[in-house]
């Protein structure tokens, strides 16, 4: 039962993280990425992690979401034809042909490694709970719990640094692009 | 399950100081720059300046103390000899910075400060033993060199150049994470030697998804430092990128890519992961070269040349063990002194708003600058691997560690390889010294610079010679870097840490 | 101070450099003499050396062994013995005139200085280094100043020639380097020192690996000498290059070579020296005749002083050759066939490079050497005349001229090794004596052009440059016992491996 339902939701999610890189319309996109949160929040439920569920849901279905729509909105960007053309002519074949190979790879792996994939995890009890996850993020993992402050830090700092006007330049056209924060 | 008991940190602070000294310097600067924009112009550098002595002076401390690994970090002679590496780059580049960033109009307190932070990035992927850690560092790298890729607002290079590395440093993250994970899974842990030892102790059928998942961050790796056939980004990036950003990118980028690989590559995996280094080392040399040839300006040439240079400085790490761990520190150095020095020369050559920046647009100018003249051939030829430079001796510990360790057919195709690269450094020295100066009227290239631009020139034409002919003692102790790699390599076995079955850590690390 | 004069000469050169560097360059008098007197000073010591060497077999003198890199082995090993003492003289003879010959160099005057005080240093390294890193390192380094001399000063086609000089001079040492690595670990004493690793014999036996590092390095100094086919740089090199430069590269440079063969290979290999010495033996075969008939058929007067190197430079091949042969050739021969060697390469470095310097004389005055244009320069020119009359009798082989001894000992030397070889080789004799007479006559005979009536004498700066090397020819060629004495204990050594083998 747990691993139908793994498979569905898995399979949700993948369909529309596709989605999100198919779709011309960058607010479709954002909606498309909702589902995948969404779906792969329900993963950590089927963990039985509540605690993360309810964190993935709020944080990333939530809000960063909605920063994202904002920004949209406010720079009002349109769908962009043609995004796609222009590309070298074997570039898709070539694509097409690394994506195989890694789907191939994948199908191996569950072939080979088979019954360790569908083993059934033993999930320790207590597993994603809120103590849980505090006890491991204050003690074992707390120096890379402090440099992922650092890193926010950097993205912070070089997320002004790109949006803020260009000094002396004239044309403050160069759109944000690379300044999405993490 | 019984209410957690919390337990208090038991690692010493002292193992994370440098990081810690170096990060803190960077907000120092930052908010330095905002504060006193007025003085940034000076004060955002000498700040920077005196962090990285500070951060210097922290680790070689540390290093003094002889630390036990802390479960994520090691403070062992690697990470002393490593980041003092790291330090020695981050300084050369703050002193090339300050000649580039004043004529662009780039100064703003930012620069200095994401370059520190990046370099703190660099240092924390060579002193990590944890996936976990590694991928942190490797964030803390990059996410700073997307923003200095595209510093320079006016210009939609730098622009481009940024969105592509980001785009493509983005997706070779998720290889990492992917990567970790899957090792994670097939080992249950995240430590990097407990992860290599766990299937030396053969789980059956777990070694597939070991494989692979170290092949993904190997693939991730290769990507920073720009490995064929995941070096499509390199001649665009650098070109794009501001100058004195490209150079800090061409030497701590890779030098921090080649720590974590010689971290992974300590953990001891073997059959596959040797053949993989052995193709990748050998396209890189061979196509890194070729391509190099036909370049025009000089920046996608130092690109090619750096590519090539990553595939000899594999080639140590496939070697592996104490000499060729040593021999890619070596290299490491000597690589540093002679990519920058020829990054400097190009700064000062290319002029206001980087006008000329074409092989072309250096015809005769020795006959200008002697000293530009002589300082740019010390480079070329010390690239080109010629004797009594810095790149031959280290080109030298390279091939010969790879004799030793059974690959003398990767050897004779690395030395052939180099016999390519000097057709297209002899080129930048046969159009500087043998082609007549254009008109003076023409877009002619700068040849005056500040004093100081001319101090770091020949400071670092000199130490590409001292490099070379002194090696000696500069060997020795890359030697005990390396000696101190494969020390904490086999003290993170035998203390086995106790490492829980349950790892939340790794997913709430990797929520990118 | 004994053990110490080798490095004194050597880096003497490069101290020099510095001091030059440091004179401002719109001074252009001061670097020049600075150079010249400076010159002197490696000059007297190697003449010293020469007076002071006791000789002996195998008698390794002034040997200093000092580590450099002890984690891989590597000592700063120099020494001399009879087969680097007349080269280190050579070197520093040439250099001297090519200094003083190159006053007349008006632009870049401190570049061009620095760059010849750097080649000294490089080539006086390669002849004193006794340990295959170094002997490497210096290899290297008298490469690029000779590459920096064809490039800036030279002809017009300077940067091809350049490159080309660079590019198959640089894929010779690069197979060189991959031999010394392989001869290292072959050996496994972790020791790069050319004496010791010639002791261990690391390929005893293993003739197949043997005769790998073998062509290895046989490509790496046939490069240089140069042997038919590796040859094509030497003529674009040698046209290009400024005077002086081409007096180095002939006198010097190609002597590394040669050099390389007796200092590295002969011991080393033994086994596979003896076993391809017949192949060598042909090649330079073909390097005689080819080069002296390629010679005949030049229009250029440089580029035929330069084919005749390739044909003179086969004469030292072949005593090479000869001395390593599988035949049943007694320790006489091959020792008077290496003496004989010894002596070309000594005696060809005096030739050629006063030649050169009389190609130069006239092609600054007539700005051509095209030598269907000359003509009757004798009656204009009566000291030029005299000089080039003796350097080209010289370079032909006339009895009382050292080249005359030096190929009179090859062949006597490689006869009974190489009864044919050494007779079609005889071809090669007369061809350059005919393409010489009919140089002379074609320049200095014949009514004179009047398009040449004004030229001008050759001045004291060129007769100081030429005479001395005159003056060496006529003193060995009637009395070449000062030299015999030095090389023939490392002569005699060297061909003691090869009897009864």
């Amino acid at each position: 039962m747990t691993w139908l339902t793994f498979l569905i939701v898995s399979g949700i999610a993948v369909i529309f993280a596709g989605g999100l890189i198919f779709s011309r319309n960058a607010v479709h996109g954002a909606m498309c990425l909702v589902a995948s949160f969404c779906a792969i929040a329900t993963l950590f439920l089927l963990l039985s992690a509540e605690f993360i569920f309810v964190v993935q849901i709020a944080v990333y279905a939530g809000a960063i979401m909605v920063l994202f729509l904002f920004v949209m909105m406010l720079l009002n960007v349109q769908g962009q034809e043609g995004a796609l053309a222009g590309r070298a002519p074997g570039q898709l074949l070539v694509a097409l042909a690394l994506g195989a190979a890694l789907l191939g790879q994948a199908v191996w792996l569950v072939a080979r490694g088979g019954e360790i994939i569908s083993r059934p995890a033993r999930i320790p009890a207590g597993f994603g709970s809120p103590e849980d996850i505090g006890t491991a993020l204050f003690t074992r993992n707390l120096l890379p719990f402090e440099i992922t402050s650092l890193v926010l830090l950097a993205a912070m700092a070089g997320a002004v640094v790109l949006a803020r006007k260009a000094g002396l330049s004239p044309k403050p056209n160069g759109a944000p692009a690379g300044g999405k924060p993490e | 399950m019984t209410a957690p008991s919390l337990q208090i940190i038991t690692w010493n602070l002292w193992v994370s100081a440098p990081v810690c000294a170096l990060a803190a310097s960077a907000m120092v600067t930052l908010i330095a720059g905002a504060f006193w924009p007025a003085f940034a112009r000076w004060l955002t550098p000498c700040l920077a300046l005196g962090g990285i002595a500070l951060t210097a002076a922290f680790t070689i401390l540390a290093g003094m103390l002889g630390l036990p690994p802390a479960g994520m970090q090691v403070m062992d002679s690697f990470t002393v000899v490593f980041d003092l590496i790291i330090l020695i780059a981050a300084f050369i580049t703050v002193l090339v910075s300050n000649h580039y960033v004043t004529r662009e109009n780039l100064e703003r307190g930012e620069y200095y400060a994401l370059m520190m932070l990046s370099a703190s990035g660099a240092m924390l992927m060579a002193a990590s033993d944890n996936y976990v850690m590694m991928f942190l560092g490797l964030e803390l790298l990059s996410i700073p060199l997307y923003v200095l890729a595209g510093f320079s607002r006016g210009r939609s290079e730098s622009q481009e150049s940024a969105l592509k590395y980001l785009l493509l440093g983005a997706f070779a993250s998720a290889f990492f994470v992917f990567g970790a994970a899957l090792v994670f899974s097939a080992t249950g842990s995240t430590n990097i030697v407990v992860a290599g030892d766990a299937t030396e102790r053969a789980l059956v059928g777990t070694t597939p998804i070991y494989v692979i998942g170290l092949a993904m961050i190997l693939t991730a790796l290769a990507f920073k430092v720009a490995l064929v056939p995941f070096h499509m980004w390199t001649p665009d990036v650098y070109q794009g990128a501001p100058t004195s950003v490209t150079a800090f990118m061409a030497v701590v980028a890779k030098a921090a890519g080649f720590g974590a690989l010689a971290r992974v590559a300590a953990a001891g995996p073997e059959g596959s992961w040797t053949v993989l280094l052995w193709g990748l080392s050998a396209a890189t040399m061979i196509w890194g070269n070729l391509l190099a040839i036909s370049q025009n300006n000089i920046k996608r040439l130092l690109a090619y040349s750096s590519i090539a240079h990553a595939g000899y400085l594999l080639m140590g790490i496939l070697a592996g063990g104490r000499a060729g761990i040593s021999a890619v520190l070596f290299y490491l150095l000597a690589y540093a002194a002679m990519t920058f020095g020829a990054f400097a020369a190009v700064i000062i050559l290319a002029g206001r708003g980087d006008g000329a920046e074409d092989i072309e647009d250096y015809r005769g100018i020795a006959r200008r600058s002697p000293l530009l003249g002589w300082t740019m051939a010390i480079f070329m030829f010390s690239l080109a691997g010629l004797p009594p430079f810095a790149g031959f001796f280290g080109k030298l510990y390279l091939f010969s560690a790879a004799v030793e360790a059974g690959y003398p057919g990767l050897t004779v195709l690395a030395v052939l390889t180099s016999v390519m690269g000097v057709f297209y450094y002899l080129r930048v020295t046969v159009v500087m010294w043998m082609q007549e100066p254009e008109a003076e009227s023409g877009p002619a290239a700068q040849t005056s610079a500040p004093l100081l631009s001319r101090l770091v020139l020949s400071a670092l034409a000199v130490a590409v010679l001292a490099l070379g002919i002194f090696s000696s003692p500069v060997l020795r102790w890359t030697n005990s870097g390396s000696a101190g790699l494969e020390r904490s390599a086999e003290a993170a076995i035998q203390m086995t840490l106790p490492e829980p079955t349950n790892a939340p850590a790794a997913l709430s690390g990797g929520s990118r | 101070m004994d053990r110490w004069v080798l490095t004194v000469i050597t880096f003497l050169p490069l101290g020099l450099l510095a001091a030059v560097l440091f004179v401002p360059g719109r001074r252009p008098n001061v670097i020049r003499w600075l150079s010249i007197a400076g010159s002197l000073v490696p000059l007297a010591l190697s003449a010293w050396l020469w007076l002071d060497y006791s000789g002996g077999a195998h008698g390794l003198q002034y040997a200093v062994n000092r580590p450099w890199i002890p984690l891989i082995g590597v000592n700063y090993h120099v020494g001399a013995d009879g087969l680097s003492v007349p080269m280190i003289f050579l070197t520093t003879l040439l250099t001297t005139i090519s200094l003083i010959y190159s006053l007349n160099i008006k632009e870049r005057v401190k570049e061009f200085y620095c760059l010849f005080l750097l080649l000294e240093t490089g080539m006086l390294g390669v002849f004193v280094a006794l340990d295959y890193f170094l002997f490497y390192v210096f290899w290297e380094v008298s490469l690029v100043p000779m590459y920096f001399l064809i490039g800036i000063w030279g002809g017009p086609r300077r940067e091809y020639a350049a490159i080309k000089f660079f590019l198959y001079t640089l894929v010779g040492s690069v197979a060189m380097l991959l031999a010394i690595l392989a001869m290292y670990f072959a050996t496994g004493a972790r020791t790069f020192d050319i004496i010791a690793i010639a002791g261990a014999q690391p390929f005893a036996g293993q003739m197949a690996l043997q005769g790998l590092v073998f062509w290895a390095l046989f490509l790496g100094f046939a490069i240089k000498v140069p042997v038919w086919p590796f040859h094509t740089w030497l003529p674009d090199a040698h046209v290009e290059a400024p005077t002086a430069g081409s007096v180095i590269l002939a006198g010097v440079l190609l002597k590394m070579g040669c050099y390389g063969f007796l200092r590295i290979v002969l011991p080393t290999l033994p086994e596979a020296a003896q076993q391809y010495a017949v192949w060598v033996a042909v090649l330079a075969l073909i390097s005689i005749v080819y080069g002296a008939f390629v010679a005949m058929a030049q229009m250029d007067f440089k580029k035929l002083i330069a084919y005749s190197s390739v044909n003179h430079m086969g004469y030292v091949m072949l005593g090479i050759a000869a001395a390593c042969s599988l035949g049943p050739a007694n320790l006489s021969d091959r020792a008077t066939a290496l003496n004989g060697a010894m002596l070309q390469m000594f005696s060809h470095g005096v030739i050629t490079g006063a030649l050169f310097l009389l190609v130069g004389v006239v092609y600054e005055r007539a700005h051509t050497r095209d030598l269907r244009e000359f003509g009757g320069l004798g009656a204009v020119m009566a000291k030029y005349s005299v000089l080039l009359w003796m350097s080209c009798f010289a370079s032909l082989g006339l009895p009382g001229m050292s080249g005359f001894v030096a190929e009179f000992f090859v062949f006597r030397g490689a006869f009974p090794a190489y009864l044919l070889i050494t007779c079609l080789s005889m071809i090669g004799l007369v061809v350059t004596a005919a393409y010489l007479l009919w140089t002379i006559q074609r320049v200095l005979l014949g009514p004179v052009n009047p398009k040449w009536a004004g030229l001008k004498d050759m001045d004291w700066r060129e007769i100081v440059s030429v005479v001395p090397l005159i003056a060496l020819m006529i003193l060995f060629g009637v009395y070449p016992a000062p030299i015999f004495r030095i090389l023939n204990g490392y002569a005699t050594g060297l061909a003691s491996y090869f009897v009864g083998g």
